[in-house]
């Protein structure tokens, strides 16, 4: 079941993909993504003059012969990038499919950034114990499989967005949070406050199960919150359906604001759509991926 | 308030079920969702007050509840107790045969009734009356009549019918129009056993009011009369029913003019009969006899006769066909077949059927001859052609086949012919001759066979003064002149009774005496005679029987009911049901 989660076949298809990202801060490593900087890549650059205390041996000599001055010859730098996923374990998640979902775009996510030979972390936390993951390379794409795979049902208590600063490691080039978004606003602007400070390019996927976009409720349903366990006794009609929907939407464009507020790009991603479109249509779309 | 029909308290079960199928319902099915967030927020701008809401939230639970008690209210049959409407039902059974003239007390025994039933009427004021008087064919005087003064009225209008009152008819008639619904029916009659109430009727209770006092009484039990060649002989039968030893006086008057004739005192021992007879009395049709004494029962002290007409006895001749006796079998008259001796010596005193010719000049009395022993047959070939007489009225002849005729009697008229030869004939003195033997024609396969020796013993024994001896109110079909001003009826006194078009629906007069009849022109006596039974006047204690709805008579007060008030608002209800749950859809 936990080779299931996430098929190999998926791993093929994703396998042209690349992240991109418009952060300056990458990694100290070698990697595979061009830096603004000139380094030392295969890929030529640019000329300049030399100016005392460069590099003699970046002095092309073609050039002086021909021009009798000294030119430093420069190459792109190419670099590693340093990709942090944080994937929301609170109760809430635990529901109509959103968890499986959710571990599968952020296999997906690691897969792509493995394969680059970026440094992966993925975060995620229960009630007991934090975990953390951090390889590097292509060859640990499994073994991050393996790792996401076996981690229990979420059962955390509290909120995400209360939590989730401390589990995010510092100097990271893109940071993506995978999560439901299912929060009181005034805690999402919280926590959009300080995550800047973190990290410049912050990628929010917010999963929606198809339970909570179409409720096909009937009669009088008493509501449980999962999280908080606080009830609400409805009478269901369509004026009720109407007006949550309308809820919703209100709550999803709020949040789409406010996250633009702070630089930080969201994404909504539905378990009805499957994983797949979600990486090659919705992401690629959204320039996240290329 | 009370209720009629507690019992029907028992469909309080389904409230009640209602009621437990609301307290286990499962209100809400818990769902656990990922949040509440959005939920909470529409929950909260539909929050009304507590109570409003727990009103609207198991509206369709108190709207059911309010139906059912509703529907349990009905049933049990609510009503306020009120004296100006009520549903109870009373059937009052008068017998008004003779014996209820009889005096019980200071007053009759029918006016007794009168007045019991008025202290009923007035008791139960608004309640609906049927009024059933008896005799052979029971009247219903008044249906379920609810206007006290119409009901009273109808009290006051009951006379006397003096016919034998035939409870036991009444009886199946007041169950046929009391059965559906129940009644309390009360029977006043002089004495009715308790053996002719089946015990199945529970919803009619019967109150039988018969007469309780002993009555003393002496009736003319028999009174006969016949014409002899010394004057008229009569023969009276006195019967003392109870009592004491008692004398009397016995009076015989001409029953046309009431002159006195004769007399004779008698005495009479308890509970015996005695005889008197009155010789050499002149010859006169009819006699009335009158007793003069002293008992509480008036109408049976006189009896009427008209002498004649009263041979029922037919002579047959033997050598005629077997099928004319037979005919006369079946009109109900004593048939007996005779050689022309036997009929010789009796055609004073019966009908004579032969086919001998020489009885047209014998007796007094005409006869009916049928073929002639004197001459013989001709062959005779076309259809009967029937003149408009009354023999032929009811007895239609045109499609009889005849193959052959005698020769006719001169100056005899013809009633009917065959190809211009008579057929039927009537003789001055009024014997009626056929032409035939019924073995040549097709006649006994016809109905009017016997239909036509009916109406010719009818006619030939109308030649005398009598028309019959009848008793009250009896229906007896009568053979007319076939004149368009049918029978009239008088008394004596020439005071106008009745008049009936046809003779076929003749009702004899109710009041014991001697009438005339008119039949187009024609008078006749006719005599009103008590029936045997009601000489004799029954007594017995009161009873009652069965508990109907309408419980004892003394305590019953009016109930209005007033559940059907209560269906209109169930109806609503139900209504308001249908819309709640329109609009709430079903329930879980």
């Amino acid at each position: 079941m936990k080779e299931d989660l996430f098929p190999d076949r998926l791993s093929k298809r994703l396998g042209a993909l690349v992240i991109l990202s418009r952060s300056r801060r990458l990694g100290h490593h070698k990697g595979t993504h061009r830096s603004s900087k000139t380094g030392t890549s295969l890929d030529f650059s640019d000329f300049r003059e030399y100016h005392p205390g460069d590099d003699l041996r970046h002095i092309d000599w073609n050039v002086f012969a021909r021009t009798d001055k000294p030119f430093i010859k420069q190459f792109l730098d190419e670099q590693e990038m340093r990709v942090h996923i944080l994937l929301d374990s609170t109760k809430s998640m635990g529901s109509d499919g959103k968890w499986d979902f959710a571990r599968q775009l952020a296999i997906g996510l690691a897969h792509i950034a493995l394969k680059s030979g970026d440094t992966v972390s993925f975060s995620t936390w229960s009630a007991s114990q934090n975990y953390l993951f951090r390889k590097k390379g292509s060859m640990h794409r499994s073994s991050f499989s393996k790792y996401v795979s076996q981690l229990q049902e979420p059962a955390v208590e509290g909120e995400f967005a209360d939590q989730a600063l401390k589990h995010i490691p510092k100097a990271m080039t893109v940071l993506f949070l995978i999560t439901d978004g299912l929060e009181q606003l005034d805690k999402w602007e919280r926590l959009f406050r300080r995550l800047p400070g973190l990290c410049k390019d912050i990628r929010i996927l917010t999963v929606h199960s198809p339970a909570e976009e179409h409720p096909a409720y009937e009669g009088d349903v008493r509501f449980v919150d999962v999280e908080n366990e606080s009830v609400v006794e409805v009478s269901m009609n369509q004026r009720i359906v109407k007006e949550y929907k309308e809820k919703k939407l209100k709550h999803e464009a709020e949040l789409t604001a406010l996250a633009r507020k702070y630089g930080i790009q969201i994404l909504r991603t539905e378990v009805s759509e499957g994983v797949m479109d979600s990486f090659t249509k919705k992401m690629r779309h959204a320039g996240w991926l290329r | 308030m009370g209720f009629d029909q507690v019992s029907n308290l028992w469909t309080a079960i389904f409230p009640l079920a209602v009621l437990l199928y609301y307290f286990f319902r499962k209100k809400y099915v818990t769902t656990t969702i990922s949040s509440t967030l959005f939920w909470e927020r529409s929950m909260r701008e539909t929050k009304v007050s507590p109570y409003l809401k727990n009103l609207q939230r198991n509206a369709l639970f108190y709207l059911q509840m309010a139906a059912l008690l509703l529907l349990l209210f009905i049933l049990l049959r609510p009503f306020l107790p009120k004296d100006t409407v009520a549903d109870g039902h009373t059937v009052f059974v008068v017998d008004t045969s003779a014996s209820t003239a009889a005096v019980d007390g200071d007053r009759s025994l029918l006016e007794k009734s009168k007045a019991k039933m008025r202290a009923i009427v007035e008791k139960r004021k608004g309640e609906s009356f049927s009024i059933v008087t008896t005799g052979k064919e029971p009247y219903l005087l008044l249906r379920e009549e609810t206007d006290e003064r119409n009901v009273l009225e109808a009290i006051n209008g009951i006379g006397l019918t003096y016919a034998h009152e035939h409870l036991g008819r009444s009886l199946d008639f007041v169950r046929s129009i009391a059965s559906q619904s129940g009644a309390d029916v009360h029977i006043f009659t002089d004495f009715l056993d308790r053996s002719l109430f089946m015990e199945s009727e529970s919803s009619i209770t019967w109150t039988i009011h018969n007469r309780e006092n002993p009555i003393d009484n002496i009736a003319i039990a028999k009174f006969g009369a016949i014409h002899t060649p010394d004057g008229t002989e009569a023969i009276v039968k006195l019967s003392n029913q109870r009592g004491f030893k008692q004398t009397g006086k016995v009076i015989v008057n001409d029953g046309l003019t009431g002159a006195r004739l004769a007399e004779q005192d008698f005495s009479i021992e308890e509970e015996a009969d005695t005889l008197l007879s009155f010789k050499e009395l002149p010859m006169l049709p009819a006699f009335h006899v009158h007793m003069e004494v002293e008992d509480d029962y008036a109408v049976d002290n006189d009896a009427f006769i008209v002498i004649g007409g009263e041979s029922s006895e037919v002579i047959v001749d033997n050598q005629l066909h077997e099928l004319v006796k037979k005919a006369f079998e079946a009109i109900g008259l004593t048939v007996s077949s005779g050689s022309i001796n036997e009929m010789t010596s009796a055609k004073d005193h019966s009908m004579i059927v032969t086919n001998e010719t020489s009885f047209l000049e014998e007796g007094s009395e005409p006869i009916l001859l049928i073929g002639r022993n004197d001459s013989t047959t001709e062959p005779v070939s076309g259809v009967v052609e029937s003149s408009n007489d009354a023999l032929l009225s009811i007895a239609p002849i045109d499609d009889v086949y005849v193959s052959a005729l005698y020769p006719p009697f001169e100056g005899f008229s013809t009633l009917a012919a065959i190809d211009g030869k008579p057929f039927i004939q009537r003789s001055p003195r009024g014997d009626i001759i056929i032409l035939t033997d019924i073995g040549l024609t097709d006649w006994p396969l016809h109905p009017s066979f016997p239909l036509f020796f009916w109406s010719s013993m009818e006619m030939l024994r109308s030649g005398s003064d009598s028309a019959g001896t009848f008793t009250p109110n009896e229906r007896r079909a009568l053979l007319t002149g076939g004149g368009s001003e049918g029978i009239e009826i008088f008394t004596m006194d020439d005071k106008y009774v009745a008049s009936y078009p046809a003779g076929g629906n003749f009702v004899a007069p109710a009041k014991p005496g001697i009438y005339k009849l008119m039949d187009s022109g024609t008078e006749r006596y006719l005599s009103v005679q008590l029936e045997e039974g009601e000489k004799l006047v029954a007594f017995g204690p009161s009873y009652k029987l069965g508990t109907g709805p309408a419980g004892d008579a003394e305590i019953e007060e009016g109930k209005q009911m007033i559940g059907w008030l209560f269906l209109l608002p169930v109806l609503l209800l139900l209504v308001i049901e249908w819309e709640v749950q329109r609009r709430r859809g079903y329930p879980n």
